[in-house]
């Protein structure tokens, strides 16, 4: 299962947001989306939900993302969104449970979810009770209860920005059973580091242009990113085996 | 819960039936003489119509604004109701068409005044931020609602001042909110099909209305048709409001008190929120209307409206008080 986009162009009256982009994603492949602010990322990905009027075509297998129903599509596209209002006057399970209809409910799963991403004991308090970290969490795990891993495509708008570093490495390894399970993951990261180490595939885009794509270790390379960000990057050798990227900069 | 709040809503109807305080004379509970028991049905019927309709429209604005401030009486939608019926009513004045009469008689002109008003508060709240994603500015969204409010005002001054004294006076009456003890038994029935409908309508929405609490993005993603869900829901808070306005008058706070009351009581969930809305708006109009036949200042009965805008006002501040402590 593979999702393409074919000359995607966005624009806000005269800025054009994402300009000429041809990508692809494939199931079982985690893709991160990296760039600057302002280089099209969120819009992309908005794009690529079919929340986003834009010019081109968005393709799942073939069949138009603008063409499914709007239901059908919410049973195979999931978004979350940069920006996930925090003053819903719900509980952590009300919210959950706002992911599918009453006919698809599968409480196993929802539980399960809550639990593994640590929010289950907060499942009956209201969200804007919740710590920025806590809400990013439970959106992360609506977004997951929202579609089935296999056939689906999930994108992910900066998921893990406001999380401390375990919870980011434990939404990620989330992400990673996703696309373990068959699923188109697609996610924007700040974090080249972070980036580098979960990604499969990447899109670096750069004032709506996409500068490069395909595997992380060709796409993101610090000559690269040092041309995209203006600041010199190095790659560190893990002693587990993995390579990290990281800012070469001195103390600031 | 709801079966509670129904029973109360009920209580405070019989007690409006059996309340009787003659001018001049002392309080007593007595179930009315045959001649009078029309007037207090209709009064305490137009009254359930025009609270559970005002609770039900401020339930939905606030949704779908997804603002706790929205209610028809902020948004200026009652204002707007109140403009199209004065204006018409001069109209009719004016061309000598039917005769002067008193405004509420046009429900038609009420409803296109209530939806202009929602369009204009809707378009001028909208914002779109550098993602591409739109969202509604709450503060901007209540400036607007009062500009709006304030203009409607306005307009309906200035329908009043072309009129003769004596229809003003009719017209000054009227714009108190009042519940009237006579209206035809065909225009309730109307008025309360409609409200039905409206109410039929929102409930079967109940889901896509708990997902409107989220943003735009989250609510397409999760498959909710915003622009036909709100098309529908706009069009109902427009009939429901006008409904109200044509029949009392414009009223404040039902519409604010109603659906935070509901919300402290059963929740945010629309399955449950919006029956107990409109049970709250029940209870709150006609218990007003009930407490007005208790007081007694020396100056005939006050107008349920004046009592709402004064007494809602404080309610307000409390509820408000308790929801903050409570989140």
């Amino acid at each position: 299962m593979t999702l393409a986009l074919h000359s995607i162009t966005a624009r806000y009256g005269d800025i054009t947001a994402v300009d000429s982009i041809e990508a692809t994603a494939s199931a079982g492949r985690i893709t991160v989306v990296v760039g600057p602010n302002a280089a099209g990322k969120s819009t992309l990905l908005r794009c690529a939900a079919g929340l986003q009027p834009c010019d081109g075509e968005i393709t799942i297998d073939g069949e138009p993302v603008l063409d499914i129903p709007i239901v059908d599509r919410a049973r195979r596209v999931a978004f979350m969104t940069q920006r996930p209002r925090s003053d819903v006057p719900l509980t952590v399970e009300e919210m959950m449970r706002l992911a599918r209809p009453v006919r698809r409910q599968q409480t196993a799963v929802l539980d399960s979810l809550l639990e593994s991403l640590e929010v289950e004991d907060l499942r009956h308090r209201l969200v804007p009770a919740l710590s920025i970290g806590q809400q990013q969490r439970v959106v992360l795990a609506r977004t997951l209860y929202q579609v089935e891993a296999q056939g689906g495509l999930f994108v992910f708008d900066e998921p893990t920005a406001p999380m401390d570093p375990r919870h980011a490495q434990l939404a990620l390894s989330h992400l990673r059973g996703v696309a373990d399970g068959g699923g188109i993951v697609v996610l924007s990261i700040h974090d080249i580091g972070l980036a580098r180490s979960i990604g499969d595939d990447a899109w670096l885009l750069d004032r709506g242009r996409l500068l490069a794509s395909g595997p992380v270790e060709q796409v993101l390379v610090p000559e690269r990113l040092e041309g995209t960000f203006g600041i010199p990057y190095e790659e560190l050798q893990s002693e587990r085996g993995g390579i990290w990227l990281a800012p070469a900069t001195s103390r600031v | 819960m709801l079966t509670l709040m129904g029973l109360a809503a009920v209580a405070v109807c019989l007690l409006r039936l059996v309340i009787d305080r003659p001018p001049g004379g002392s309080l007593s509970l007595a179930w009315p003489h045959p001649d009078w028991m029309q007037f207090r049905l209709t009064a305490m019927v137009t009254a359930v119509i025009v609270g559970g309709s005002l609770a039900l429209a401020g339930t939905l604005l606030q949704t779908m604004l997804r603002n706790p401030l929205a209610s028809p009486f902020i948004l200026g939608v009652s204002s707007g109701a109140g403009l199209g019926l004065m204006a018409m009513a001069w109209f009719v004045y004016f061309t000598g068409t039917a005769g002067a009469t008193m405004p509420g008689q046009w429900w038609p002109s009420a409803l296109a005044g209530a939806i202009g008003a929602l369009a204009i508060v809707y378009v001028l709240g909208r914002r779109r931020s550098a993602d591409g994603a739109a969202w509604l500015d709450p503060v901007a969204l209540v400036l607007v609602g009062v500009v709006v409010s304030t203009i409607c005002a306005g307009g309906m001054m200035f329908f009043q001042h072309l009129v003769p004294t004596g229809l003003r006076g009719q017209f000054t009456t009227w714009l108190m909110g009042s519940i009237p003890e006579y209206v035809s038994g065909w225009r309730l029935l109307f008025s309360a099909s409609l409200a039905v409908l409206s109410l039929l309508y929102a409930f079967g929405q109940h889901r896509s209305l708990d997902i409107c609490l989220l943003s735009d993005d989250e609510a397409t993603s999760l498959g909710v048709s915003l622009g036909s869900l709100r098309l529908g829901i706009f069009l109902s808070c427009g009939i429901l409001t006008s409904l109200a306005v044509s029949l009392a008058g414009p009223i404040a706070f039902v519409g604010l008190i109603g659906p935070h009351a509901a919300r402290l009581l059963v929740g945010a969930r629309h399955r449950w929120l919006l029956p107990g809305a409109v049970l709250c708006g029940v209870t709150l109009l006609v218990g007003a209307d009930v407490l007005r036949q208790v007081i007694d200042l020396g100056g005939g009965r006050m107008p349920v409206g004046v009592l709402l805008t004064i007494g809602g006002g404080v309610l307000f501040l409390v509820l408000l008080r308790v929801e903050m402590k409570r989140s």
